[in-house]
């Protein structure tokens, strides 16, 4: 399937889920009215959205019955080796390499469906596609390009609401996410290079190989105006794959604030940090020695990022439920065990709708 | 794609979104909601012959506790009337400066003091709404809950009827069961 045709059937796989739920495009009990008019059975019916405003990359618990289904476009551009926190030039990595890595863009096509059988439990289940480009140039001057793509590892959690506080001031949660992942991403890509169709390395690959522990936590703060809160989580990869390796275990922060400016329109700043280390063992069918990207030694790195964020919500009339979000960000710091390539932007673009059946 | 074609889509997405979206915040989708509740809920209630202001031309709400609520529930109950009685709005830190309401909103803040407003002789008569787990055991009458994402509510007919207050039939019914 070409790329524009899996495009096609993405958009046409989101708005089917739209258009042909049996919500979609009508109105809700209030519409049309102000809830003054309303009689007492029509309000208690009315569902007020908890989670409208906030910050995209962020789980939160719904409440008892709620469904919400999601899709999120992610891509990140990576662009240049680093070494440590110092540039490499490409003939910097020509001295020591066959091949250098010049250029990468990932792209993940994420869809997500979430429900809430209780008040304190929320079940999610995320289904990646991921879409990689690797740009390459050899000693010869030779410049090609690899391509990737295909389901990603299938994340299951259940968040669970450890402590809650509903004020009419602010209300708080703290959230615990135990999380796994499932690997069905591909450990084999493969693709044509001037040495013929080779396995690609590590970066092109569409999944761990492992199952993988997802712990979290969230603590959560919104008031009338106001939303802010942190988020600590972690990736533990059990055991090694099929291929005998491992990925490096992942720390990752974040801390945001998120402010109203109009009734429909919320925006955030926000801060992640990521921590992750080296591939332990390693892939007999690559040559570390060929490209930096095949050194299971040389995938380490920490990182932060800077983000802002727009979030489109509504609580009532037509869009009722629905909510479109664009987050972009750069990296304020990245020390890379390198040379490895150096995260330019990243940038996503989601949309969900809760709903309860 | 080009950046122009970019932010054309970007425009008209947030062009027809504002229109269609209409609402505020989640916590003022909840105030909106409350304030409808607590006018619904007047409209449900008989008061007793000696309750407060009886015979006078407005029907008192009262909220107890600092919160934003007041103001929506200002502007919501502005103009309203409750069998010909005009409804009217007073906020109140302390639950013993509320003398003369006929119905008293605790904010789950001021929860608290709903003790020491019914050890007090302007308790008599008076409906008392809340929005916190302890409400209905401190002697509340009416409490708020979140279930299933919509604004829900349970009572106590002890502390109804103890009242002296006469709830119509159909509110008892519609109220959820503890």
């Amino acid at each position: 399937m070409t790329l524009f045709a899996r495009r096609v059937l993405v958009m046409a796989l989101l708005a089917g889920g739209f258009f042909f739920h049996p919500r979609a495009g009508s109105a809700d009990q209030d519409e049309g009215h102000d809830v003054m008019d309303l009689d007492l059975e029509q309000l208690l019916g009315l569902e007020l959205n908890l989670n409208a405003m906030g910050v995209t990359s962020i789980h939160h618990t719904h409440a008892e019955g709620e469904w919400m289904l999601g899709y999120k476009w992610m891509s990140m551009k990576m662009r240049g080796n680093l070494n440590g926190t110092s540039d490499r030039s490409t003939a910097d990595v020509l001295a020591q390499y066959m091949v250098a890595p010049t250029e990468m863009t990932m792209q993940m096509h994420m869809f997500g469906l979430m429900y809430a059988p209780t008040d304190e439990w929320t079940l999610m289940a995320m289904v990646p596609y991921i879409e990689s480009s690797m740009d390459h140039v050899n000693g010869m001057g030779v410049r090609f390009t690899t391509k990737s793509s295909g389901l990603g590892d299938i994340k299951l959690s259940g968040l669970y609401s450890l402590w809650r506080y509903d004020g009419d001031e602010r209300t708080v949660r703290l959230v615990a996410r135990a999380g796994m992942s499932v690997p069905t991403g591909s450990l084999n890509p493969q693709d044509d290079t001037p040495m013929g169709v080779t396995t690609l390395p590590y970066p092109m690959r569409l999944g761990s190989g492992t199952y993988d522990l997802r712990p979290a936590l969230t603590y959560m703060v919104q008031t009338d105006r106001w939303g802010y809160g942190s988020h600590v989580g972690s990736t533990f990869h059990l055991g090694s794959n099929r291929k005998d390796y491992r990925l490096g275990n992942e720390l990752d922060g974040t801390a945001w604030i998120a402010g109203k400016f109009a009734n429909w329109l919320s925006a955030s700043l926000r801060v992640e940090g990521r921590l992750w280390g080296n591939i332990h063992g390693s892939d007999d069918r690559l040559n570390p020695t060929m490209v930096p990207t095949a050194d299971p030694d040389l995938r380490a790195g920490r990182r932060i990022d800077l983000l802002f964020g727009i979030n489109l919500f509504a609580l009532s009339g037509v869009l009722n439920g629905h909510r479109l979000m664009l987050e972009g960000g750069v990296p304020v710091y990245q020390a890379l065990d390198g040379p490895q390539l150096e995260t330019r932007w990243r940038l996503s673009l989601g949309w969900n709708y809760t709903f309860t059946p | 794609m080009h950046p122009l074609v970019l932010t054309t889509i970007a425009l008209s997405v947030i062009g027809l979104w504002s229109p269609l979206a209409r609402a505020g915040t989640p916590l003022e989708r909840e105030y909106e909601v409350r304030a409808a509740l607590l006018f619904s809920f007047a409209k449900f209630v008989q008061w007793p012959p000696h309750a407060q202001g009886e015979g006078e031309a407005t029907l008192s709400f009262c909220v107890i506790g600092q919160t934003p609520f007041i103001s929506t529930l200002r502007e919501k109950l502005s103009g309203k009337t409750v069998r010909g009685r005009a409804v009217d709005v007073q906020g109140f830190d302390s639950a013993g400066r509320a003398t003369s309401c006929n119905l008293v909103f605790f904010s789950p803040e001021a929860t608290g003091q709903v003790g020491a407003f019914f050890r007090s002789a302007d308790a008599r008569g008076v409906l008392t709404v809340g929005a916190d787990d302890e409400f209905l055991g401190q002697g509340g009458m009416i409490n708020l809950t979140r279930n299933r994402g919509k604004l829900r509510f349970r009572i106590s007919l002890d502390a109804i009827q103890g009242a002296g207050l006469t709830m119509d039939a159909r509110f008892i019914s519609l109220a959820d069961s503890r």
